[in-house]
């Protein structure tokens, strides 16, 4: 087992560090001169040599590099052009906000696909089961974008059960939570389906049926738990999409998380901070998928070997 | 499968009937928006401006005065453009790119696969908006910005079904009988591994689609006044008060295009793999 954590962890550090060249690289895509762009076509030309040097862009391109390595590796991401504070500070303070976020909505996709998808695979291609497929195939094709105005339409404006925005109390989680949980709930669904449906024609189960045990336990005690292994992948696989989504997300209903920050800077073009933003989401992402690859690899054996 | 075959499944099968329907009919929208559409789509008319559906304006007009059926309407061109572009191109990346690293082997595979641990290191859309936040709005960039996300998934499939199918006793016979590598290549490994890539081009067509609204709606897709789905479903949320509609149409229409491609792809998915078929539910 240490060897194959070890050899996950070290298959992990080139990607790492090619997402720190790639987000350093963004900088050198824009068009022109970032530094004019930043600060506008009205700038004075000593302000424009000023920031450039706070930058280090008046650096040769391989000194930037190695700067930038050596900083990104002792956590300091640069000062924010917008907010004149240290880039790590600014994200620290909006990233609890984002996993908060993104964990009760996985936690809400989770609870919701589990029951629904069980249901479904009792009784493959019965109208149940086509209801809740059709439903699934909605929630995939429904973007967060539409759902999250038209939720805020009817459960907020409508009906006045939730806030639009804000993140004062536990009402104002429900609405963001679901609306991003929605369609990660929905490809869960299809995949505890399948798996189910997959399980319960196995021998076991026909064993278990003939022993006489009742039938939510042969659901419950044997095939779900098997079939639950490929839905910790697509959970952990899910939860990077789910900060992806955030972005929108957090846009729609005003959450003071880093997807709206990313956004926020995209928008007043403080690529600094932009970079921040790009490179702790991404880490994130590649982290939750080395977890996943090695709690996977806990609850199958078989994974390790191979 | 044979052609022939593949069509005859294609008519029993509901769920790439209904895509490739909805599809199509999306299609011919694009091509005839100016026929289709009422009114210019960037025609203002201020004392008529947040009207509800009515005999004239059938999706009523937005904050302009501007007929919101004619805007959604020439959205589809700009839903459709962006999604064959990034599709057409991205699966032209992939196969070129999957083909040759899959057959040779080598540096080339090595370093392949290395860029595209790295592409996949990002979520999908968040590596779209980073591109196009750093090299500006435009249907170009945009176009770009998703043919480079996009060409990772389709490179990293071939590369797969090539490793498969050059092991193959036809390959070596071809070999063996004096085939050139680009014959083996386009003349047998390719028609051979297409059929995946079809779905994912299903699939992808969608996935582009909702990108493209997804970046419009956070301001960094199509400029305005080029009416995009995404961005009219942007400036709706200012109205959702006094104007539901702005964003419930351009809403529809969004889901609507993605369910149409996403039920086709998985339509063919179903068709090309006779063992899913077992397990579908909404086939017939």
């Amino acid at each position: 087992m240490r060897s194959f954590i070890l050899r996950r962890l070290l298959l992990t550090l080139p990607v790492l560090l090619g997402v720190v060249t790639l987000v350093f690289s963004f900088i050198h895509l824009v068009p022109g001169d970032p530094v004019q762009i930043m600060l506008g076509e009205g700038a004075q030309a000593t302000d424009v040599e000023q920031l450039r040097h706070k930058l280090g862009l008046d650096q040769p391109v391989l000194t930037q590099y190695g700067r930038y390595l050596k900083d990104v590796s002792s956590g300091d991401l640069g000062i924010s052009f917008r907010f004149g504070e240290p880039v790590t500070a600014i994200i620290l303070s909006r990233f609890p906000a984002t996993l908060q976020l993104a964990m009760l909505s996985l936690a809400f996709g989770a609870l919701l696909a589990v029951p629904t998808g069980v249901l479904a695979a009792t009784n493959p291609g019965g109208w149940l089961d086509r209801m809740l497929t059709s439903a699934t195939l909605l929630g995939i094709s429904l973007p967060n974008f539409v759902s999250g105005p038209i939720a805020i339409i009817v459960f907020s404006i409508m009906l006045g059960w939730l806030p639009v925005s804000g993140r004062a109390g536990l009402a104002h989680f429900i609405l963001p939570a679901v609306t991003l949980g929605a369609s990660l709930s929905a490809i869960l669904t299809r995949m505890v389906r399948a798996g189910m449906i997959e399980e319960l024609q196995e021998e076991y189960v026909k064993t278990a049926r003939a022993k006489g045990l009742p039938e939510i336990k042969v659901l419950l005690k044997h095939a779900l738990k098997n079939s639950l292994i490929p839905v910790v992948t697509v959970l952990g696989l899910q939860f990077g999409t789910l900060l992806a989504g955030a972005i929108i997300t957090e846009t729609i209903f005003a959450w003071p998380g880093i997807g709206r920050l990313t956004v926020q800077a995209i928008n007043s073009r403080d690529y600094p901070l932009v970079q921040g933003c790009l490179l702790v989401i991404a880490c994130t992402y590649v982290t939750v998928n080395l977890l996943t690859d090695l709690v996977y690899g806990l609850l199958d054996p078989r994974i390790k070997y191979q | 499968m044979n052609t022939h075959a593949f069509l005859q499944e294609i008519g029993t099968n509901r769920l790439a009937l209904f895509g490739g329907f909805v599809g199509s009919l999306l299609i011919l929208i694009a091509v005839l928006a100016p026929v289709v559409a009422p009114f210019a789509f960037e025609s203002q008319d201020l004392p008529l401006r947040l009207q509800p559906p009515s005999v004239e304006h059938w999706f009523g007009t937005d904050e302009l005065g501007r007929d919101m059926l004619s805007r959604v309407a020439h959205g589809t061109r700009i839903s459709m453009l962006v999604g064959f572009s990034v599709v057409l191109v991205s699966s032209f990346l992939g196969l070129l790119a999957g083909s040759l690293a899959g057959y040779y082997g080598g540096w080339f595979d090595e370093v392949l696969m290395r860029v595209v641990d790295v592409l996949l290191a990002f979520p999908g859309i968040l590596l779209a908006i980073a591109l196009v936040a750093f090299w500006g709005p435009g249907l170009e960039k945009l176009i770009l910005a998703l043919v480079a996300v996009g060409w990772v998934g389709y490179a990293r499939l071939v590369r797969g079904q090539i490793l498969k199918v050059r092991e193959l006793d036809f390959i070596k016979a071809a070999r063996s009988l004096g085939a050139s590598n680009a014959r083996i290549i386009l003349r047998h490994l390719v028609p051979n591994i297409i059929q995946p890539v079809l779905v994912q081009a299903s699939i992808g067509m969608a996935g582009a689609i909702l990108a493209e609204a997804s970046l419009s709606f956070l301001g960094l897709g199509v400029p305005p006044p080029l009416p995009s789905w995404g961005a009219m479903l942007n400036d709706g949320r200012s109205h959702l008060f006094d104007a539901p509609h702005l964003v419930l149409f351009p809403g529809a229409a969004t889901m609507l295009a993605v369910l149409a491609f996403n039920f086709l792809g998985d339509g063919l998915r179903e068709i090309l793999n006779p063992r899913l078929q077992s397990q579908s539910t909404l086939r017939r």
